[in-house]
């Protein structure tokens, strides 16, 4: 009875929220809960032409095969250690850069540089990863022109495995730093004037506004990124990475999309990538619900 | 002497900032011209790694090639009707998960969260997906095109963490006025948050424009594809260029690495330019007035 | 690099393109040559006055010239078949996913082409008609050259050995051949080399010699392309073994199947390899450089390559290349062996079945089902193998003293030849033959020409090695255990040739693999292969 009465107040006082969230809900009904059943066949043995009601039913089967493969703790450790360096030194970037162009007052310089800045978001991996082969050629290569004017010796940095996360994390920073920084930019743009125009007044200098105004204003947008990026600490995207590895250095650059993807191409092997994939969500889901539980606690920052 | 001080630690700080925006212009700009260059060059001069700076043997060729691709112009204006259209839509739809749930009044507000978020790390994969699509009836449609892509967790999430830095005040005196929800967040909240705006706008807007797998798979309808569709069919098909050209002159029936920069200029560069416009509103301070009232 | 992207999409198109040694097995046929004595074209009209409407999906050849049902092949073939056709259609690089979900759907349309593997693997699920019965009643072209021939029904057939779908036939073996600057090795007064010790002696020569007058060591004596992924390691057929392709290393040898990498033959070749790398003999950069045989003999820096025949050949003639050597001169020699005397062989060829294939959905009526199936008869008829290859006679081909030729509206259309081809619907990836008068006729030159069929006319083929077909039970085990050693395989191949591993370590490298369970894996090859020569014979 009660109950009834406060589900009825709830409907009553917020009549405009749930009409707003409606539609939302129906889209993600449809367009991801629906699909989403589609993850039953990480279980089976996928047919498609059988489809997901009738595939063979394996269980554990594909994750038993994904544990026991030999190459299981080295995707692990590739793809973690990608993703654990490329947030050391990718995660701050972003701010850093986004703080500095706050500081810029010339209009069209900063038009032009802020443009130049996420340009290389728009070329495509595939140019990328090659003018990155062309500049570390030992064969009129730009870094090893550079180590030549030095008298150093040419290195073959692509057949060598310990090179490889330091070009593949450089390389990602350098096209996704402009484009990340946007997102600062405009969190930053909500800060409000007189904080800064109070600090001002009592004498702090700009070093101490950047600690105790910028980044304060900044934490909750900076700890849902964080969030989010440890939701994907055993994911890194299959394309960039076969397009600059090769099997002399596999060793170091083979992570779990790469892996997915020969083995998807070898032979439609549905079940098993999905498994992995679910298996790598998984984990990042898990990672996340418990680092959400202490940043709620921290300062009440939540992914949901 | 205090004073002097702070203005040369500002200086300092400024340089600072200068000099990081144009260390990362060098980084960033040089592959660029490279690739502007390259795809005024003439293909064998690319191939021969003769570009460097400035385009070698200048030629339009690479250009007249894409733009003699059949259709393209109705791709591009398909591309523009899917940015625009699709980047409204988005919008509407975050806001609309985002407002509901930064209100810790509402009842749902934690497990809608989750229900949301919960998608960023759950999917079906490419198949049942597509037979969703199907279901639904949703195959070569531009409907399906737009709405597949709508919401995307990730930017709900902005929104909405945006939204609960908002002063509770703002709300609470509309309130008193007599204002709705609905009313609340058009009129006083969305003008509060225009770099967040623009900024998901853009994002939203470079993701359409980027889009092409999945209008790959919808639509079979060459009059409904976007442009990024015709642009992976030459960058792929360039990778298979040589295929086998086992018999043939060489030039003959491979597509240059030219064409292939070229299309990626031509698609890229309408994108690139909205930045400028959008700039306006990443400008702060636009908090103040309303806080005020 | 765009060939680095270009090796993935190999994988994923492989068969579709150029299936050499893909799905092999026959051995002396050089393709499927045009028949005299074959069967009339059955493309007899039944009494239907309406077209009969059938649906299809094909993967395009061109990205600016996708298939309609007005390209000139396909809106003949109707006509004469009284049909109507709706074309659904794709870029091929885009096939294979479209192909996967246009099956998942059941939607499927009434005509699908796809790779061969793929139509087999969805047929044994039921999305495609076994064509069996079909063929024996009202094909006789398909007949003829698909069941009677058995090294190309060995080929074709699902592993339940129905045959699901009617494959692509090609004319010419010829696919890398080893390739040579004869006119440096006149400036250096030597002879082609032979043997392996030969090969050593003219690309130190090459490595020394100040030939394009760039300074000597400027030359780059030989290259390996690893565009194709594994198909840099040529040279091992002077061992007598194949390290090549996509056939996950399994080679028939002695009359049973057996896994190459672990042969003690591998391990010399290794060792020439690793020697041949560390005097700078090889591209040092052969692993990553991009597009290298353009790079190299665009600017005249290659001594050697192992690559495709005509390919190379028409470097002869490309005006680039004769601006800075007017003497530029390649030709194909033997393939190399060990000691003087021994055959002149290579493992790498085109199979005799290409990878592409089209195939009828289940969902198709019977009558129906008779009318496509003479339709696929008489693609494969001379008649229409001509129409597929060479097009409407009197406007893109005549013949001269017999032999069919393209005329101007083809030779000289603005893109060229191949181009002019392809987006007219010929040479389409179904179930054609492929005419040899096709690959003679579309040759640059006759120095092109000459060099192509060099290799066919010399026999310097090895038997192919098939590709075999796994039951779904053998295919399961098999890539549990396969995909963890195939990794390791190609990883330490290279590592040995670029001496980052010592050749010394060799027997730990073959230890491993078998720790890895290689032996479990050579049984069910042997189980197929067993299967494969019964249907072969």
């Amino acid at each position: 009875m009660n109950r009834k009465k406060t589900f009825a107040t709830e409907l009553k006082n917020n009549k405009y929220l749930y009409l707003m969230f409606l539609p939302v809900f129906i889209w993600y009904v449809l367009f991801c809960y629906v699909p989403m059943g589609g993850m039953v066949i990480a279980f089976q043995k996928f047919d498609i032409v059988k489809g997901v009601f009738h595939s063979k039913w394996l269980g554990l089967e594909n994750f038993r095969a994904l544990f026991k493969d030999p190459y299981f703790f080295r995707l692990f450790k590739n793809t973690l250690f990608i993703n654990v360096f490329g947030l050391i030194f990718g995660f701050p970037l972003p701010i850093i850069l986004a703080i500095a162009f706050n500081e810029i007052r010339l209009k069209r310089f900063k038009k032009i540089t802020q443009t130049i800045s996420y340009l290389p978001h728009f070329i495509s991996s595939v140019v990328v990863m090659s003018m990155v082969i062309h500049f570390l050629s030992p064969d009129g290569g730009l870094v090893n022109g550079i180590r030549g004017l030095f008298g150093l010796e040419s290195i073959y940095f692509l057949q060598i495995p310990k090179y490889f996360k330091t070009i593949f994390i450089s390389t990602g920073i350098w096209q996704g730093t402009g484009f990340s920084a946007i997102l600062y930019m405009a969190a930053l743009a909500g800060i409000p004037k007189e904080q800064y125009e109070a600090a001002t007044v009592d004498g702090a200098g700009k070093f101490k506004q950047m600690f105790y105004i910028t980044l304060p204003n900044l934490a909750p947008t900076i700890v849902v990124m964080l969030l989010i990026n440890l939701g994907s600490i055993l994911n890194v995207g299959h394309e960039r990475i076969i397009l600059l590895y090769n099997p002399a250095i596999y060793e170091t650059a083979d992570v779990f999309n790469s892996y997915v993807y020969r083995e998807g191409i070898m032979g439609f092997r549905y079940s098993y990538a999905q498994a992995v994939t679910l298996f790598q969500n998984l984990v990042g889901f898990f990672l996340v619900f418990g680092a959400n539980k202490i940043t709620r606690k921290l300062d009440g920052t939540t992914l949901w | 002497m205090k004073r002097m001080r702070s203005t040369l630690g500002e200086k300092t700080y400024v340089a600072i900032c200068y000099l990081i925006i144009l260390i990362m212009c060098v980084l960033t700009l040089y592959p660029f011209i490279y690739l502007v260059s390259a795809s005024f060059s003439s293909a064998t001069s690319v191939m021969k790694n003769e570009v460097f700076l400035f385009p070698k043997h200048f030629t339009l060729r690479a250009y007249q090639v894409v733009f003699k691709y059949k259709g393209i112009w109705v791709a591009y204006l398909n591309t523009v009707f899917y940015t625009v259209a699709g980047t409204i839509l988005s919008l509407t739809l975050s806001i609309f998960a985002a407002y509901p749930m930064s209100k810790t009044r509402w009842a749902l507000k934690k497990p809608m969260g989750l229900f949301v978020t919960f998608t960023m790390w759950f999917g079906g994969g490419m198949i049942p997906f597509y037979l969703t699509m199907k279901n639904l009836n949703l195959l070569d449609s531009r409907l399906g095109v737009l709405l597949y892509p709508a919401i995307s967790a990730f930017y709900v999430i902005i929104f909405r963490t945006h939204f609960e830095s908002l002063p509770l005040a703002l709300e609470e005196s509309a309130k008193i006025e007599g204002a709705n929800d609905f009313q609340i967040l058009v009129r006083i909240m969305l003008p509060l948050s225009k770099p967040i705006l623009a900024a998901i706008a853009l994002y939203y807007a470079i993701d359409r424009w980027n889009s092409y797998f999945w209008e790959m798979l919808l639509l079979n309808d060459d009059m409904k594809v976007p442009v990024q569709v015709l642009l992976q069919r030459i960058i792929i098909n360039s990778q298979l260029g040589q295929d086998i050209a086992k018999a043939l002159s060489p030039g003959e029936a491979t597509i240059p690495n030219t064409i292939k920069y070229a299309a990626i200029m031509i698609t890229t560069l309408p994108i690139i330019t909205i930045y400028p416009f959008l700039q306006k509103y990443f400008v702060s301070g636009a908090l103040v007035g309303s806080v005020k009232e | 690099m765009f060939q680095k992207k270009m090796k993935k999409c190999v994988a994923l198109i492989l068969g579709t393109m150029m299936a050499f040694s893909t799905l092999a097995g026959c051995g002396g046929n050089g393709g499927a040559a045009t028949d005299n004595n074959a069967p009339a074209a059955t493309g007899e009209v039944s009494e239907r006055t309406e077209p009969l409407q059938v649906s299809m999906f094909l993967p395009s050849r061109l990205p600016d010239a996708l298939y309609t049902k007005d390209t000139l092949t396909f809106k003949v073939l109707a006509e004469k078949m009284n049909m109507d056709f709706d074309i659904e259609t794709v870029v091929n690089a885009e096939a294979k996913n479209k192909f996967s979900v246009i099956v998942a759907s059941g939607k499927t349309n009434d005509v699908m082409a796809g790779t061969l593997g793929d139509i087999n693997k969805f047929g044994m699920s039921g999305a495609f008609l076994p064509l069996d019965d079909l063929i024996d009643q009202y094909a006789p072209n398909l007949k003829q050259y698909v069941v009677d021939n058995k090294e190309v029904l060995a080929q074709t057939a699902a592993s339940d050995g129905k045959i699901y779908g009617i494959p692509m036939l090609t004319a010419v073996r010829t696919a890398m051949g080893y390739c040579i600057r004869q006119d440096w090795l006149d400036d250096l007064g030597m002879e082609a080399p032979v043997t392996i010790d030969d090969w050593y002696k003219v690309l130190t020569a090459f490595k020394n010699t100040d030939l394009n007058g760039n300074g000597a060591g400027d030359i780059t004596p030989l290259l390996l392309d690893r565009a194709w992924e594994n198909y840099f390691n040529n040279f091992a057929d002077a061992w007598g073994i194949e390290l090549n392709g996509n056939n996950d290393y399994w080679m028939v040898k002695d009359g049973e199947v057996k896994f190459a990498p672990i042969l003690p033959e591998t391990k010399e070749y290794l060792e020439t390899m690793a020697k041949w790398y560390r005097e700078g003999l090889i591209d040092q950069e052969f692993i990553t450089r991009e597009d290298t045989n353009n790079y190299h003999i665009l600017n005249n820096k290659a001594g050697a390559t192992c690559y495709w025949t005509g390919y190379i050949a028409g470097m002869n003639s490309n005006s680039e290349v004769l601006a800075l050597d007017p003497d530029t001169n390649w030709q194909v020699i033997a393939p190399p062996v060990l000691t003087e005397g021994q055959p002149q062989k290579t493992f790498s060829q085109q199979a005799a079945v290409g990878g592409s294939a089209w195939a009828i959905s289940s969902k198709v009526p019977e009558d129906k089902a008779i009318e496509i199936i003479k339709m696929f008869d008489y693609v494969y008829s001379d008649e229409g193998s001509m129409l597929f290859n060479f097009g409407v006679e009197g406007e893109s081909y005549q013949y001269v003293d017999g032999v069919p030729e393209y005329t101007d509206l083809v030779t000289k259309s603005e893109d060229g030849l191949v181009t002019w081809i392809r987006s007219n619907g010929m040479q389409p990836l179904i179930g054609i033959r492929q005419l040899p008068e096709y690959e003679a006729a579309s040759c640059a030159n006759d120095d092109v020409r000459k060099q192509l069929f060099d290799y066919v006319e010399n026999d310097y083929f090895y038997d192919i090695n098939p590709t075999l077909v796994l039951t779904e039970d053998e295919q399961d085990k098999y890539d549990t255990v396969m995909s963890a050693i195939k990794i390791y395989v190609d990883e330490e191949l290279l590592k040995f040739i670029i001496g980052s591993r010592p050749i010394d370590d060799f027997d730990g490298f073959v230890a491993r693999i078998q720790e890895m369970g290689i032996d479990e894996a050579i049984a069910l090859e042997n189980q197929a292969y067993a299967r494969y020569t019964s249907l072969s014979k």
